[in-house]
């Protein structure tokens, strides 16, 4: 092994050397105070947004029966309200001013004036350096900068083109809400308000990226969280030196153990029931502007085998299907490994009707069994992939070759046997059972590493990479709660609801009294 | 990195390149469902394996045979397996190996050495069933189609379960237990034994299976007795009966009791246990079986069945008394025999073991001619269908 380690050492080095080669800021304007005059102002923001296109400043002069103040109106064209600016601001600007019954000096006192008594909208800030003048009139508002005062007022005029709170697309029930977050923060926020309302659910800002100065917001319930897990995402999501936070998911880098795993290790959801219900659970919720998915800490693998849908039914039929899904599960990780270990080490364990017909249908085939099953599987991950990237339009016409072409013309003209199709379609809709999108994936990969031990080394690789796939999910730990619980560690509480879910009334609370984070 | 990815590469031609390493697709496999073992007129030995044909298999035009039998002879069965690879293909594949069939002839000469290559060898399970072509060659019967089953080894099979399980003249033996019987002392084998009925010539075409009235097939029938390993007689129907309720391994029989008018009732049994104790007295030993069984009134041919208690009671002492028929018929049969295929010898090997240091040379010969056996039948009649 010694080579790997060289190279490992190797590769540290290179990377402390060149580190990663994003855009440094020039980040003097971070404390800079702002001038007097409202040309200076205006003129510092230029060097910076002056050749952007939706960059809009507006300079004129107000004036009454005293004196004459040139004022300065700065946003971005495409963020703002311009109903609101025109009717409001300006309107009040030329119509309140006129009202002052003396003149106004230069300083605080005017800028007092300005504040309470000509614009008399909410939603009014000061600023006094650049810093937090940049950051306002990024995230849309306009500023408006007075002569004669070193300060400015933040106009909260924003209005963002969001989508509208539509259907879940990933995480699909047939019953219960049917709303979904979007790419809009503040909405996110209000459709769990909605849920919850409780003065102890607490939404609290962060902002994170040293580009893009993200909106980071954690959702929780004060009194039922658990203080260390609250504390330990804090401490990840401030200590990430992280550039760029565009989606929710760049945070799962951040926020993740230093484990290497290919099952996802955080859950994240769509839908604000759910992250409502985990929240209600005891639970962080990490909510990203611009991001429709909102990440839940800690998570436990069997949540992602979950639906919010088995609440809506009852125990009996949400645990039966449950029980399917895993089913699904366990289709989609191991049937070709099992099939090929049969087919190729173990030929003795199948019951003699069966050999007899699969030996009949892979007599006339070219390909040895294990290259076959790998052709058939990874034809259909192409048409999964092809089917999930796709036009919508070219949908139909799409499954239409793959179920024709591909499965029926292969099995005809003997290319493949019947059987792999129905081993690689039975390990597919497996997958397609789970209703986690990340964990789909991840069992696909899964999959393919368990297909080739088996093929190579028999039952004896397969349960080999058994033992170490357990032995792997076991050892994850999720801030510091335990991954595979309930069952490494078994604990009689948690199963209740793992595969099975008991009736509600038996599950209350399971949550404060289960997990105790060592924090 | 670059190495890392150079010895995946290399793993992966493993992978890919595996045709030159042991590897064994099951379309490489000639699937063996039975054997057959038989004298040749020279005295050789003669081997016969019933195999499936996976080229007919899946949905191809039924012109192909699915089973071809194929026969070699050898000094030993290892040169005969050896000898039937020139005539077939494949590598035979022992692990659905489900029947022995040994014909008559053969058996008159002796399993034991044939017994016991197919117990060491490490390619076949040990849970294959040993039967006796009774009448003819062990061959024939592995090559008379079956007309409900594709495979006939499996219908032999199925027809031995259901004999056994239903009816009672038929015993299921795996080679293990055969093994077993062969080798300790005091008990005689008996085997369930498979005839055919019918010509042979039609029974092998594949055509029988078009006609409603099938002209040939298999029939399972009675137990053969053995002496060491060789076959002496055969017990009849009633014989079989006794033996299989001596033996407790009746299961849902049933038996036939003529009335005092010489009608004919049939009792179904639900339960039938069996306990056997062994008293000596010196030399002298008596076997006492005690049978307890729980019947049913099936049938009665005379068309007047009641619940009455005398009508009842009448039923339960004459089937009381068949059954005891049955077994001291089957038990005078096997003195006459001077084979003690109830394996008493056996039970006194196991409990009274000086005593049997002592009589052993003489058992078979002189002392189990002369046991004592005392049956007493006990049993009820749980109810009677109208």
């Amino acid at each position: 092994m010694a080579i790997f380690k060289k190279e490992k050492k190797q590769l540290e080095k290179k990377e402390m050397d060149n580190k990663p080669q994003f855009p440094i800021s020039n980040e003097d304007y971070l404390h800079k105070g702002l001038y007097q005059t409202v040309k200076e102002n205006i003129d510092y923001l230029k060097i910076y947004q002056g050749e952007c296109w939706d960059f809009s400043t507006d300079e004129f002069t107000l004036e009454n029966n005293f004196q004459e103040i040139e004022v300065g109106l700065v946003h971005l064209a495409g963020m703002i309200d311009q109903r609101l600016l025109n009717k409001t601001v300006i309107d009040a600007l030329n119509r309140n001013f006129s009202k002052a019954k003396k003149e106004l000096p230069e300083g605080e006192e005017r800028f007092r004036f300005f504040k309470t008594r000509v614009l008399t909208t909410t939603g009014i800030e000061e600023a006094d350096t650049f810093g937090k003048v940049f950051n306002l009139l990024l995230s849309g508002d306009v500023i408006l900068f007075i002569q004669g005062c070193s300060k400015c007022l933040v106009i909260g005029a924003r209005m963002y083109q969001e989508r509208a709170v539509e259907k879940p697309t990933t995480q699909i029930t047939v019953m219960g809400s049917n709303d979904s977050f979007n790419e809009n923060l503040l909405t996110n926020i209000s459709l769990i308000r909605k849920r919850i309302k409780n003065p102890n659910l607490i939404f609290k800002h962060y902002i994170v990226g040293r580009e893009t100065n993200t909106n980071v917001v954690l959702a929780y319930i004060k009194g039922l969280v658990d203080e260390g897990v609250l504390r330990e995402v804090e401490r990840r999501l401030l200590a990430a030196e992280i550039p760029e936070v565009t989606d929710a998911n760049y945070l799962e880098v951040a926020l993740r153990e230093r484990q290497f795993s290919i099952f996802p290790k955080i859950f994240y959801s769509e839908r604000p029931d759910t992250v409502a219900n985990n929240i209600l659970e005891g639970r962080v919720a990490i909510l990203c502007d611009s991001s429709p998915e909102a990440l839940i800490a800690p998570s436990v693998f069997v949540q992602f085998l979950h639906s919010t849908e088995d609440f809506h039914q009852k125990a009996f039929i949400a645990s039966f299907f449950r029980i399917l899904r895993t089913l699904g599960l366990i289709f989609s990780l191991f049937m070709p490994s099992v099939y090929i270990l049969l087919i190729l080490h173990h030929s003795e364990l199948l019951p003699v009707n069966l050999l007899f017909s699969i030996a009949g249908q892979r007599i006339l085939t070219p390909l040895p069994a294990y290259l076959e099953l790998f052709a058939v599987m990874i034809a259909f991950d192409l048409l999964r992939e092809s089917g999930t990237r796709m036009p919508t339009a070219i949908g139909t016409s799409l499954s239409f070759v793959g179920a024709i072409i591909i499965g029926q013309s292969s099995v005809e003209a003997g290319l493949i046997s019947p059987i792999i199709v129905i081993v690689v379609a039975l390990t597919g809709i497996g997958g397609l059972v789970i209703p986690n999108y990340k964990l789909n994936l991840a069992t696909t990969i899964v999959k393919y590493v368990l297909t080739i031990i088996s093929a190579a080394l028999g039952s004896f690789g397969f349960t080999l990479s058994l033992v170490i796939l357990l032995t792997h999910l076991s050892s994850l730990r999720s801030f510091g709660a335990d991954y595979f619980a309930p069952f490494a560690p078994l604990s009689k509480e948690g199963l209740k609801d793992s595969l099975i879910r008991m009736p509600l009334e038996k599950l209350r609370n399971k949550f404060r009294k289960q997990e105790q984070y060592p924090h | 990195m670059k190495k890392g990815i150079l010895i995946s590469i290399i793993l992966l031609f493993f992978l890919i390149l595996s045709g030159c390493t042991q590897k064994k697709e099951v379309e490489d496999l000639m699937i063996t469902t039975a054997i057959a073992l038989d004298l040749t007129e020279e005295g050789s030995l003669e081997l016969s394996v019933q195999l499936l044909n996976s080229n007919s298999a899946g949905n191809r035009p039924q012109d192909v045979t699915p089973i071809v039998v194929v026969s070699e002879t050898g000094r030993t069965i290892q040169e005969a397996l050896r000898k039937v690879n020139t005539i077939i293909t494949k590598k035979l594949f022992f692990s659905h190996f489900v029947i022995l069939v040994i014909g008559e002839e053969l058996a008159r000469k002796g399993i034991l050495p044939f017994v016991a290559f197919f117990a060491i060898n490490q390619e076949t399970l040990h849970r294959f069933d040993i039967l006796i072509a009774r009448g003819c060659k062990g061959k024939d019967v592995l090559k008379i189609v079956s007309v409900a089953a594709n495979i006939p080894a499996m219908a032999v099979e199925g027809k031995l379960v259901a004999t056994t399980k239903l009816y009672g003249i038929s015993k299921i033996y795996t080679n293990d237990e055969v093994m077993s019987d062969l080798r300790s002392e005091g008990i005689s084998l008996t085997l369930g034994s498979i005839e055919i009925i019918g010509d042979l010539e039609e029974g092998s075409d594949l055509d029988n299976r078009k006609t409603i009235d099938v002209r040939a097939y298999t029939k399972v029938s009675t137990l053969g007795v053995f002496k060491q390993d060789r076959i002496i007689a055969w017990l009849d129907e009633e014989e079989s009966l006794g033996f299989t309720y001596l033996m407790g391994k009746i299961k849902n029989s049933y038996i036939i009791v003529t009335k005092g008018d010489g009608t004919f009732v049939s009792v179904q049994l639900k339960t039938c246990k069996v306990k056997t104790k062994l008293e000596t007295e010196g030399e002298k030993i008596k076997v006492k079986v005690s049978i307890n069984f729980q019947g049913e009134v099936v049938e009665d041919l005379s068309g007047e069945t009641s619940y009455d208690v005398v009508y009842v009671e009448d039923i339960r002492q004459r089937t009381e008394y068949e059954i005891k028929r049955l077994c001291e018929k089957v038990f005078s049969k096997a003195q006459e025999l001077k084979a003690d295929i109830f394996g008493y010898g056996r039970m006194i090997y196991r409990h009274k073991f000086k005593l049997w240091e002592e009589i052993k040379d003489r058992y078979e010969d002189e002392i189990f001619p002369e046991i004592e056996a005392e049956f007493t039948i006990k049993g009820n009649i749980i109810r009677v269908k109208p």
